[in-house]
């Protein structure tokens, strides 16, 4: 197969999945900052809403990683 | 195992006489949860008022507080190095110390407001004057006339021009930045408007007589006095600060104590002529707290053992609303009490649910050394955790520390002894690797020591079952595959915990619809997989023993789904896909370790390039060693974060999720935590 | 006039995390039992800890919260201002700009009764643009003419010169204060604009809330017997239900009963029905239950609408009613009021 193509899908993989959950973080992450500052306890919380989405790249990556594999 | 302790319910019932000792009693043993009183909950009862003692306390630690604000205390001074007796405190404050250090303070303080506000008229002033000292003239020249008045302001250029419409005297600096204009009273609308068209802004002239520059020394001389006064001032504060500091604090520490126990009985029940206490005490101590209250209020109250709450939680729903969640008191081992910290940061476990602490203490380090996997940042992680845990006393770090210790741990076992491998490089190639990871640790020792070999017992594969060195670009499919297999497991038993969870809170009947059938749903959704993959990807045909794995892993999918779908009716159905993803989000042990063993390959390529190979002289090897030390501090930073981050994120997120609710209350039993103060006796208070 | 849209799920969440630091309905109840020096220990050991700190060694006993509560209601308001930014900072700016108003009322109202300067400082709240200092010059400053040339000059609108003239004659403050009040919200009306979402939802919001200050109103001097046209002279446009037709109408009616007939047409009448009916103290009943409707609504629309304006609002209304309850409880304790008449004056 085309070894370009599958690195340039491999890049598409990572780098996409990489914008969806910053896109998705931004928003989360600002909230969880501004909980945390009135309330201290609540890192925990935030941390892990703040981390969620990081899943979506997680797969990106693995995407990214088995297509490298193909090359 | 892994429930909290278990709670006894008692009630503590004496006359109003005898309130104050109980209250102190209670806070020398230190056992006892105390359950607030809420207003309203029994008729002839009510809120109890605070001890007498407690306003003039109040009043002083107010004062106190004010005043440690005022001396600039910091938090993080606030521990004297050598405890002070609490009964000299007592008779201190009992003399009125507090309100004659206040007034001594305060008068200090007082002073040096005085003197700043002092500085701040005059350097208002001088800076008013300083633009003055340009021009010729004394203040008096600026007013006190009859018919003429003075316009005094910065312009940009020489104003002259514009005005020679009108009837003026003009005073320009040799700056030409300055300027003075004496108009007729009646011109100064005219001359302003005209002004501005060189930029004019005017500016006051202060009151008085004299030329600016003398008076702007006069003041420089008085402000020099007054600086003077003020360091003198601020060294009285240091000195009031340093001789009572002891005393501040410890008194703090005193009247915050006194007050907490003066104002008890705003938690408790009380009637004319009697009050009721409800408190959680341990099981375990129950008998000896029983014993031992009786002996230290000699007799005087009731206490009484109503219950031990049982882990059911229809034995709670059935209780009055303040008496349904007993505090839980975690039990843990010395590790496990360490690895709390990272479970009451998402939230307190209930008092009927298992406290995963002990577990995260075994698999998050695991996970952990999985994704870092490497003998060199081990050695980081390892001495950092041990630095940590040297320093530190905040439960927080000391919590990082361990974790940074044990995860080490972890992945040195996994760098050693499975990747074989030491900052993104490998200690010998048993590979014929092509392209990026042309080189290893034996290789570029030998260069140095020639004949460098390690030894054999450490790398030969042929003395180890496991084969050391794995590479993790090579086997790829093979570590995914393995924290697939993790996240299976791992899944597996947080399912298990729910159904232990629900079946001691429930029954076992409720578990097997609520967990068992996720276990079933979780066990065929594997079995159904893991043919498909074979058929899909391997390109086997569906026959033999694959026909009996894929029909039995629909038959357990199909009963766990139909056993869920009626526990919880079509949430089960929804939620199958979360189970897909939650194994698949497993994949990140080894997404992590790859895309961080890729980084560090990376740097090493182009660092070993110039180091070992040698091309760029001197500077080469000097930009080398700078690109490997600043890449791998990066990627470590990003272990620190990725690795660190990922592994509790598994346990929060995909694991806990399965088992555990939170929202306990903690165990705060009242009791005394003496810091900058101790008694010389035994006495509470 | 506003910009860039604003830092909404940051605001959002940290105004939601100053609201669940509000005092507890338990908390109100210990409070009520405890003494003076008490109260101010206990508040100091909750949000108010700075401001207990800063005060604590120059006031104490009423004195000490009254300053604190204001004081640091007056730290939140303006913190909040602080890390909002956009669209939404400039709408608050707008918002808050009410606390300008209520300075200058205060000390006004403070000036007629001639209070001291400390009195008068107790119940400044400098949350909007004018600051701490230049409030504290106009304390310092003689009632009359000057004092009444610097307001106009500061809020950059001269005061009618029949408001001031009611008040010189017969020392009445109503005029100007009115005069105020239509000018906050005529100035913040014309300020917000309709260009977007969250500018609508926030005029919508201001909209009711002259809806309610007019409806207070009109209850209010109809209680005092005040002419129709008396009536309507404070009668503030801009409302969303209550137009000037409507107003007439009510300042016309001669009864309760024909209030009520035109009052029906108000979607938030079943909320004030009630306490509309009440033998006792009809006025005071409508006036806390219109209160608390504002408070409630503004809660249900914080999550109807969560990433908007309103949420901060919810959070400003709950401060605004915990310090309230918190003054409350003090004066009551000072004058003697028994814990059940305290709890009746608390809005919960």
């Amino acid at each position: 197969m085309d070894t370009g193509l599958i690195a340039i899908a491999a890049g598409l993989a990572v780098g996409l999945t990489g914008l969806a959950s910053g896109w998705a973080e931004k928003d989360i992450g600002s909230a969880a900052v501004g909980a945390m500052i009135e309330d201290d306890s609540l890192f925990g919380k935030g941390l892990i809403l703040t981390v969620l989405p990081e899943t979506i790249v997680i797969f990106g990556l693995v995407l990214g990683i088995m297509l490298m594999g193909q090359m | 195992m892994l429930l909290p302790e278990s709670m006894s319910r008692v009630l503590i019932v004496g006359s109003k006489s005898h309130m104050e000792d109980t209250v102190k009693a209670l806070y020398d043993i230190g056992k006892a949860h105390l359950i607030d009183y809420s207003e309203g909950d029994d008729p002839g009862f009510g809120i109890g008022k605070s001890f007498p003692n407690a306003a003039v306390a109040s009043e002083r630690l107010v004062k106190l507080r004010a005043m440690e604000k005022e001396l600039g205390l910091k938090e993080k001074d606030k521990q004297l190095e050598n405890p002070v007796s609490a009964k000299e405190i007592r008779e201190l404050i009992e003399s009125n110390g507090i309100e004659q250090l206040e007034k001594e303070l305060f008068s200090i303080v007082d002073s040096r407001n005085e003197i700043a506000q002092q500085m701040t008229e005059r350097e208002s002033l001088i800076a008013e004057l300083r633009p003055l000292t340009e021009l010729p003239l004394s203040l008096e020249d600026y007013r006190g006339y009859e018919s003429i008045t003075a316009i005094v302001g910065k312009v940009r250029d020489d104003p002259s021009e514009c005005l020679k419409d009108i009837e003026h005297e003009l005073f320009l600096s040799p700056s030409g930045k300055v300027a003075a204009i004496f108009v007729p009273k009646g011109k100064k609308e005219e001359a302003m408007s005209a002004l501005s068209a060189v930029g004019f802004s005017e500016m006051s002239v202060p009151e008085g007589k004299g030329s600016p520059g003398e008076i702007i020394a006069e003041l420089e001389k008085e402000l020099e006095e007054l600086r003077e006064q003020k360091e003198r001032v601020d060294a009285q504060l240091g000195s009031l600060k340093d001789k009572h500091l002891s005393f501040i604090l410890a008194s703090e520490e005193e009247l915050a104590i006194e007050t907490e126990l003066a104002s008890t009985p705003l938690r408790v029940a009380t009637s004319d002529h009697s009050f009721v206490m409800d408190a959680w005490v341990p099981t375990i101590e129950v008998e000896s707290f029983k014993e031992q209250l009786t002996r230290e209020t000699a007799d005087s109250v009731h206490v009484d053992v109503l219950e031990t709450r049982g882990r059911s939680v229809h034995e709670s729903e059935e209780t009055e609303s303040k008496f349904k969640d007993p505090p839980s008191k975690l039990k843990n081992g010395r590790i496990g009490k360490i690895y709390e910290y990272f479970v009451t940061l998402i939230n307190t476990p209930r008092y009927q649910e298992s406290d995963p602490s002990t577990l995260i203490a075994f698999t998050w380090p695991l996970f952990f050394g999985l994704m870092v996997a490497d003998v060199g940042y081990a050695f980081a992680f390892i001495i950092i955790g041990a630095i940590v845990l040297k320093k530190t006393k905040s439960t927080t770090w000391k919590a990082l520390g361990t974790q940074s210790i044990f995860g080490g741990i972890w992945a040195l076992i996994f760098g050693l002894f499975m990747f074989g491998e030491m900052f993104g490089m490998h200690f010998v190639s048993y590979h014929e690797v092509s392209g990026l990871a042309s080189t290893d640790w034996e290789t570029i020792i030998a260069h140095i020591i020639p004949g460098f070999t390690f030894p054999a017992w450490l790398m030969d594969p042929s003395q180890m079952s496991l084969s050391i060195g794995i590479n993790k670009f090579e086997e790829v499919n093979t570590l995914l595959k393995l924290s697939v297999y993790i996240g299976i497991v791992h899944l597996f038993f947080g399912f298990l915990i729910g159904f232990f969870n629900v079946k001691r809170q429930h029954s076992t009947k409720e578990a097997i619809y609520e967990k068992a059938s996720f276990i079933m749903m979780l066990v065929g959704i594997v079995m159904v997989s893991y043919v498909l993959t074979e058929l899909l990807l391997a390109g086997k045909a569906l026959e033999g023993d694959l026909t009996y794995l894929i029909g039995g892993g629909a038959g357990v999918l199909a009963v766990g789904a139909v056993l869920g779908f009626r526990g919880e009716g079509l949430n089960a159905i929804l939620e199958l896909p979360g189970i897909f993803g939650n194994i698949l989000s497993y994949t990140r042990l080894t997404a992590i370790a790859l895309s961080k063993a890729g980084v560090a390959m990376a740097f090493n390529y182009m660092s070993i390039f110039l180091l070992y190979v040698g091309v760029g002289g001197v500077i080469g090897f000097i930009s080398g060693l700078l690109i490997f030390m600043v890449g791998h501090l990066l990627v470590f930073l990003l272990a620190v974060l990725s690795a660190g981050l990922h592994g509790i994120r598994l346990h929060y997120v995909e694991w806990m999720g399965k088992f555990f609710a939170g929202g306990g209350k903690d165990y705060k039993p009242l009791a005394v935590n003496r810091l900058n103060t101790k008694n010389a006796e035994k006495e509470v208070y | 006039m506003f910009g860039r849209k604003g830092n909404y799920p940051y605001a959002v969440a940290r105004v939601r995390g100053k609201k669940r630091m509000l005092l507890k309905g338990e908390d109100y109840s210990k409070m009520m039992v405890m003494e003076l020096p008490e109260i101010s220990r206990f508040l100091g050991e909750t949000n108010y800890q700075k401001e207990m700190a800063e005060l604590g060694g120059r006031f104490e006993g009423v004195d000490l919260i009254e300053h604190a509560t204001y004081r640091n209601m007056a730290r939140n308001f303006r913190s909040v201002l602080d890390f909002t930014n956009g669209e939404l900072h400039d709408m608050l700016a707008a918002y808050l700009t009410r606390w300008d108003h209520w300075n200058v009322k205060v000390i006004l109202r403070g000036k007629s009764f001639g209070a001291d300067m400390e009195s008068i400082r107790e119940d400044l709240v400098p949350a909007g643009n004018l600051s701490e200092e230049y409030l504290n010059s106009l304390c310092s400053m003689e009632m009359g003419d000057e004092l009444f040339a610097e307001l106009s000059r500061k809020l950059n609108a001269p005061l009618p010169p029949s408001a001031v003239e009611a008040y010189k004659q017969f020392g009445k403050l109503t005029s100007i204060e009115d005069y105020l009040d239509k000018l906050y919200y005529e100035r913040l009306l014309d300020a917000i604009g309709t260009n977007t979402k969250p500018k609508r939802l926030f005029r919508a919001f201001i909209q009711r809330e002259i809806d309610i200050i007019n409806l207070e109103t009109i209850l209010m001097l109809k209680e005092e017997k005040a002419p129709p046209e008396v009536i309507l002279n404070y009668f503030i446009e801009g409302g969303l239900q209550i137009d000037r037709k409507m107003a007439t109408n009510l300042a016309n009616a001669e009864d309760r009963k024909a209030l009520a007939a035109e009052l029906v047409k108000l979607d938030f009448y079943e909320e004030i029905k009630e306490a509309l009916e009440s033998e006792e103290k009809p006025l005071r009943n409508v006036m806390d239950a219109l209160r608390l409707y504002q408070i409630r609504k503004t809660e249900t629309l914080s999550y109807l609408y969560p990433l908007s304006v309103i949420p901060v609002f919810d959070y400003m209304f709950h401060k605004k009613l915990e310090v309230d309850n918190i003054r409350i409880i003090a004066r009551g304790k000072v004058s003697g009021l028994d814990t059940d008449t305290l709890k009746r004056l608390l809005v919960i």
